[in-house]
């Protein structure tokens, strides 16, 4: 079915305004006034009310009670912040970002940005599950402290005369009723700079961490098929274009690519494919910067477990 | 902090323009109600944040981040209601108006749709819907397009879809 942009266009304008909207703007304006009035008197720091439709929706909370006020207590930090980064998905296991630290530093010419997310998985009854949720945020630990740490040694080395960007956020790029997956991009910026990624899974049904291998089922060689594919991706994408180099046949023998590692990183993309996801460097040269590959459910039908993709 | 002149300026826009800002959420929410909510939720916080607004910043770009954050926001708040009320139905529904190509902007994600409304209906040029966005240039026109795709339309010869 093809959609007729200008049409569109026109149903939009017709979107009617209600008359009563004028004046229940201003009247938000006349209540934030006066709050950031009060709060300048009483001198309270900004970002302390939670970000729930407070003001104008009562009807909201009707019957909800339970489910406003955990996303009310959710807040330590910039609540608009925390709200953009819920994700609610409907059956299983749920998980949230719930807040984030942030790591900051400047030396010199040094500095380094970290944010740490703090994930909690709850059951279907709302009720954190313990040790998930500590397993995922000691893994994220480990590794921001990794980086952390990697930065740090960079500064005491370089006694004040080093030149360098650490910079790590995190996305949610999966969340669907089988699977959430947080990924986190990190860049180190020198002479160079260096992208990497890291995502971490989380399986819906169990609430536990998982990694590709728990896709597939037990035994199966998942691996050799899943980098067949990525090698006659590369060499079509090689043949197609002249700028695309991959390390395939290069001379330096121990570069070429030849099987995927057992903590890949792989998201499940938006229509359900299985993308595996190679670090700047690892398996092209830097320009390519971080290269992932889209593989057809077709390659790994009869091995994957049921669920997880789609084809 | 408190900027009384910011202030004033984000309530003048905001009493311009509320009419698109309606519509922008209008376009998430599909309901009157709802969008009536984002609306006064956004003014409410465009005002209370005036003073982070910082010199050379659109006021219009912010005032369409806020409401897409917003609509956003309750979007999730409601999926949220829907599966803690699953096993009482006895709320009310919403009314939703019948906009059949509106709901064609289904298939979008939040940033795709954000794109396609900024672009062909308030016709913003891409570096401010970038701005909105808070990604670049180039980035921005690949979701156009991507968005482009997913909604297979057919543009007319000299509708082409970017500002050079």
């Amino acid at each position: 079915m093809t959609h007729n942009i200008k049409q569109i266009k026109m149903d939009y304008q017709n979107i009617k305004v209600p008359e009563s909207l004028k004046q229940k703007v201003e009247s938000s304006i006349e209540q934030a006034k006066s709050d950031v009035e009060k709060d300048t008197v009483t001198n309270r720091s900004e970002g302390k009310k939670s970000c729930i439709f407070r003001v104008w929706t009562a009807r909201l909370c009707i019957g909800v009670a339970a489910a406003v006020l955990a996303l009310a207590i959710l807040v330590n930090m910039n609540a608009s912040v925390a709200c953009a980064m819920e994700k609610i998905p409907m059956l299983g296991a749920i998980v949230r970002v719930i807040n984030f630290r942030a790591y900051l530093s400047q030396d010199g010419k040094m500095e380094a940005k970290v944010r740490i997310p703090n994930v909690q998985v709850e059951n279907q009854e709302g009720e954190v599950m313990e040790s998930p949720t500590k397993n995922l945020n000691d893994n994220i630990q480990a590794y921001t402290d990794e980086i952390i740490a990697a930065y740090e040694e960079d500064v005491r080395a370089a006694g004040g005369e080093g030149v360098q960007a650490v910079d790590l956020d995190y996305e949610v790029v999966t969340d669907n009723e089988k699977l959430f997956s947080l990924q986190f991009h990190q860049t180190v910026t020198m002479a160079d700079s260096s992208q990497s990624e890291r995502i971490y899974h989380i399986d819906k049904a169990s609430g536990e961490m998982i990694t590709l291998k728990d896709l597939f089922q037990e035994g199966a060689d998942y691996k050799t098929s899943i980098s067949k594919n990525i090698k006659e991706q590369m060499k079509a994408q090689m043949e197609r274009d002249d700028s695309k180099i991959y390390w395939l046949d290069s001379e330096i023998e121990e570069d070429n690519f030849e099987t995927i590692a057992d903590d890949v990183d792989f998201y499940i993309s938006d229509s359900g494919k299985l993308t595996i996801v190679f670090d700047e460097y690892e398996v092209a040269p830097g320009y390519m910067g971080v290269v992932s590959f889209e593989i057809p459910t077709d390659a790994v039908a009869d091995m994957v477990k049921e669920g997880y993709l789609t084809v | 902090m408190h900027s009384p002149k910011r202030q004033q300026l984000v309530e003048q826009e905001l009493l311009a323009s509320y009419e698109s800002l309606y519509r922008l959420a209008y376009t998430y929410v599909k309901n009157e109600e709802d969008a009536m909510d984002v609306v006064q939720e956004s003014a409410y916080k465009a005002i209370k944040n005036a003073g982070a607004l910082k010199h050379g910043d659109f006021i219009k770009t912010w005032l369409f981040r806020i409401v897409i954050n917003t609509s956003v926001e309750l979007l999730r708040q409601k999926q949220r209601e829907v599966s803690s009320e699953l096993l009482q139905e006895n709320g009310e529904e919403d009314l939703y108006c019948d906009f059949d190509t509106i709901d064609a902007l289904d298939v979008l994600s939040d940033k795709e749709r954000a794109v396609i409304v900024l672009r062909y209906f308030e016709d913003r040029k891409l570096q401010e819907i970038a701005d909105v966005l808070q990604e670049n240039l180039s980035t921005t026109k690949s979701i156009l397009y991507r968005s482009l795709k997913k909604l297979k339309i057919k543009l007319t010869e000299g509708d082409y879809c970017y500002d050079s």
